[in-house]
């Protein structure tokens, strides 16, 4: 019985912490080059969805709170680039193309989007092959097995900065295809619809 | 264009990147001071994000992808999963030292409480502490001693009443596990025992080596070595709350939780051995719905038999 009590106080704490953070994470989405009033939307939508969504108690609920309001700083972003766009094809769009269920459309996996991941899968392979072995494996574990940093360190018997110099030593030439495929992407206008030709 | 400056924030910002996936306090002040440094800092993360989310379906397709053109494919070989060997005189020394701790059933004030599949029992010790046995899964207590428990098979979750004094110790095999303050989970498998730790922490020894635990910590030991590893707090422990969830589990572990939880036998077809599985499974409702559930949920054919289920593609 006691168990099932720890989880309130987490949770009632964390929205606490949310207020008593307001003014740094306030100044944290300004420096993420959010305008003010999305800010204070935003802050807003956070503290919803700490009530929301968290159902245990969290370990770092600072940098969880960081973490959530970071992430949701990135979707705004691509949301407003997405919606710039959409307004940009708005003359040529076939009526309803624009509607609020584009969104989901965006997110279902169709045959050009399989076609495209393919070939970028073909280009992040050709790209790897030419970094040393341990590079690509380490790489591959994190991206794709979605294994730990601090796993891989364990796996292979090394640290977890050299985890990190591999990751980073392999990421510098990953990301770079995408920047290639897609000269947008780059700055602030973003990649948001490869799709769209 | 891609000058030198350039070059560096891009470093800069993949290294913040890779940092924030499981940054510590400190990582958020110090990426924030970055932001504020330069303007062109957080377009540069910002681009960094995109990349790398757009790589999300490339990697669903390097995951899935059957062609054995696609190379990215490299499992973990088992010799080098391993962090540290447990040779077997050490592991013969360690019951030796441990047998006579081990060895209180000649006491007689031991008792034990097994679960059938599809059984879950919550005992509550006279100290407070809770122990949720999953089913299929047997537990060892001592009625004079509140604070040793063994896990003699299956799974358990353990919310323990702390006491600095007197640690609750908990047994597996020759493995111990010593809570120092905690919520935790155990599963005990033929001959591996997977630790998850969903607060607080533990110390695990098994008379060679001490690790130290801490919330949101795994730990997968068997005769082949000790890995350790990480999982969301709010995951562990799922079954207990009627849910499982997994990261990238091989079948056979789904399998196995599903037979523990609700009984039902499952029979899996030998080419699905290595096939993996990543979401949440409900576990509520009756066989025919879970049936259902499991099937559009792992994507492949689960057929009733007539002992229970058999898995195919």
């Amino acid at each position: 019985m006691t168990s099932d009590g720890q989880e309130v106080p987490a949770d009632a704490g964390l929205r606490q912490l949310c207020l008593s953070m307001r003014i740094e994470l306030r100044r944290f989405l300004l420096a993420r080059r959010i305008g003010e009033a999305d800010a204070e939307d935003l802050l807003q939508d956070l503290y919803l969805r700490v009530q929301a969504s968290v159902t245990g108690p969290v370990r770092a609920p600072r940098a969880y709170l960081y973490q959530m309001l970071n992430n949701m700083a990135h979707t705004r972003r691509r949301t407003e680039l997405r919606q710039q766009s959409r307004d940009a094809h708005w003359l040529d769009a076939p009526a309803g193309a624009a509607g609020p269920d584009t969104e989901m459309a965006d997110l279902a996996p169709d045959p050009e989007t399989s076609l495209l991941a393919r070939d970028h899968l073909a280009r992040v392979e050709a790209r790897l092959e030419e970094l040393p072995e341990r590079t690509a494996h380490v790489f591959r574990q994190y991206r794709v097995e979605g294994v730990s940093q601090k796993a891989i360190a364990n796996e292979l018997g090394i640290s977890l900065s050299a985890v990190e110099k591999h990751l980073q030593r392999a990421y510098s030439a990953v990301l770079e295809i995408r920047s290639r495929l897609d000269p947008g992407a780059t700055g602030r206008t973003g990649g948001t619809d490869d799709r769209a030709r | 264009m891609t000058g030198l400056a350039e070059n560096t924030m891009r470093a800069e910002a993949i290294a913040w990147h890779l940092q924030l996936s499981s940054g510590g306090d400190a990582d958020w002040d110090g990426f924030a001071r970055w932001l504020e440094a330069d303007p062109r800092h957080n377009d540069m993360y910002e681009a960094v994000y995109d990349a790398d989310q757009a790589l999300d379906p490339v990697a669903e397709l390097a995951r899935s992808s059957q062609e054995p053109a696609f190379t990215w494919f490299t499992p973990i070989q088992p010799s080098r999963a391993r962090r540290w060997k447990w040779p077997g005189m050490a592991a013969a020394a360690a019951l030796v030292a441990f047998g006579s701790w081990v060895g209180t059933g000649g006491l007689n004030s031991d008792y034990a409480v097994s679960t059938a599949p599809g059984e879950m029992r919550t005992l509550t010790l006279s100290d407070g502490t809770r122990i949720m046995l999953n089913g299929g899964s047997t537990i060892e207590l001592d009625k004079n001693d509140t604070r040793v428990a063994e896990l003699k098979a299956g799974e358990a979750q353990f919310t323990v009443h702390h006491d600095a004094q007197q640690p609750f110790t908990l047994t597996v095999g020759d493995q111990r596990i010593v809570d120092e303050g905690t919520v935790f989970n155990v599963r005990r498998a033929k001959s591996a025992l997977r630790v998850e730790v969903a607060e607080g922490g533990v110390r695990f020894e098994n008379g060679v080596n001490r690790l130290r635990l801490t919330a949101g910590d795994t730990l997968d030991a068997s005769e082949s070595g000790i890995v350790e590893g990480a999982k969301a707090v709010s995951d562990i422990g799922g079954w207990t709350r009627g849910r499982l969830v997994y990261r990238d589990a091989p079948l056979m572990e789904v399998t196995a939780d599903i037979t523990r939880a609700r009984g039902i036998a499952i029979e899996l077809g030998p080419d699905l051995s290595d096939r993996r599985f990543s979401g949440v499974i409900q576990l509520d409702g009756d066989a025919a719905t879970l049936q259902k559930r499991v099937g559009v949920l792992l994507g492949l054919k689960v057929a009733a038999t007539a002992d229970g289920w058999s898995i195919s593609r």
